[in-house]
């Protein structure tokens, strides 16, 4: 889990481009709320690992028009606020996927390349 | 159990306190938006489980991460490339309605900072500037006389910054108006009337020029205003140190951020 200075800033800057489009591919199965979403990006280690950085993200996706926000009664708590997928936030994942795919795949090829 | 509940609750306000710090500066309705949505998070994952510990508190926060490091992420995100690669996200904030409402919103009275730098009252040299003011309204208002205004200048300068900075808790501001603001005021009038009641003893209090009319009373009297002095200056020293230390560690927490 010990991660060096520069391992950091390398995740750092490779989520920043993809991040907000892992956020929205969430959505794309249904609505669903901060911490949900949190946990599942931060199950694994490496898209989130400061859970907190979530929030800046969302509220900007919000002003983006890209997810719209809802409060629902929570069985647990006080009411929760759910977000949900626009059809424009629809447009820009998969905008993202049909750019996506064709970039990770050159990546991969080059650094497989570069290895024999 | 309350004391649980209640260390708990003041762990959870000095971390939403220490965000929205080291937040300053961000467009006030995305700030907003951010403490609601760490706030709900936090509460959220509490509420399942029965009366948290302090362990349970202390675990939920670290997984946030350090609001210096959320803050810097959200910086990254508006001032870097990507930010222009992102028109729709980029121009959002200032069209929208929610934007234009909050500019005139109290919150965003503070200072008109540019991105990425810390709010004006957040600077590292506001904690120092701030008590430093009080100083000052000390010795203007010996050396220039209680009439000229100056000291009454000073003292109002601080008191505005103690109370606007976002330096300070609102504890550390209660308690640093209590004895800046409000000590003050309750002293001189205790002087005034001391002053009239002329307190037996042997006359040996020195001239103090422009007070000579307040502070005439006897011996006796100049004995009890030095023990109650010693007290006001042991204590002014201790939370000027108090609030300059806390100050400065917020203030280094927003310039690092």
């Amino acid at each position: 889990m010990v991660e060096g200075e520069a391992e950091t800033r390398l995740l750092t800057n490779l989520r920043r481009g993809a991040l907000e489009y892992c956020v929205l591919a969430l959505l794309r199965r249904g609505e669903s709320y901060g911490l949900d979403i949190a946990h599942a990006l931060s199950a694994d280690g490496v898209l989130i690992t400061s859970e907190g950085t979530l929030y800046p993200l969302l509220s900007r996706l919000r002003t983006g028009g890209l997810v719209t926000t809802s409060w629902q009664e929570s069985t647990s708590g006080p009411p929760r606020r759910y977000y949900q997928l626009t059809e424009q936030g629809e447009a820009a994942l998969e905008a993202f996927e049909r750019a996506w795919k064709p970039f990770r795949d050159a990546v991969d090829k080059t650094l497989d390349e570069a290895r024999t | 159990m309350n004391g649980t509940k209640a260390r708990r609750v003041a762990a959870v306000e000095r971390y939403i306190h220490d965000l929205a710090i080291a937040l300053a500066g961000m467009p006030v309705d995305e700030r907003e938006d951010v403490i609601a949505g760490v706030r709900e998070h936090i509460e959220d994952s509490l509420a399942g489980i029965d009366d948290p510990a302090p362990e349970d508190v202390e675990r939920v926060l670290t997984s946030l991460g350090d609001p210096a490091e959320i803050a810097a992420d959200a910086r990254g995100r508006t001032g870097s490339p990507g930010a222009a690669q992102r028109p729709e996200l980029a121009a959002a904030p200032s069209t929208s309605p929610i934007g234009a409402a909050s500019k005139s919103g109290p919150s965003s009275n503070a200072a008109a900072p540019s991105e990425g730098a810390p709010p004006l009252l957040a600077r590292e040299w506001v904690p120092i500037a701030t008590m430093g003011m009080f100083v000052l309204a000390v010795f203007a208002t010996w050396f220039a006389g209680p009439g000229s205004g100056l000291g009454v200048l000073f003292w109002l300068g601080g008191l505005v910054a103690l109370v606007a900075s976002p330096l300070w808790t609102a504890a550390e501001k209660v308690i640093g108006t209590l004895w800046f603001g409000v000590g003050p005021i309750v002293a001189g009038v205790a002087a005034v009337v001391l002053g009239r009641i002329n307190v037996p003893g042997p006359r040996i209090g020195p001239a103090v020029g422009p007070y000579r009319d307040y502070l005439a009373f006897g011996g006796w009297g100049w004995l009890a205003a030095g023990v109650f002095g010693l007290i006001v200056l042991v204590g002014t020293v201790g939370i000027m140190a108090w609030l300059v230390t806390a100050g400065s560690k917020r203030a280094r927490r927003v310039a690092g951020g």
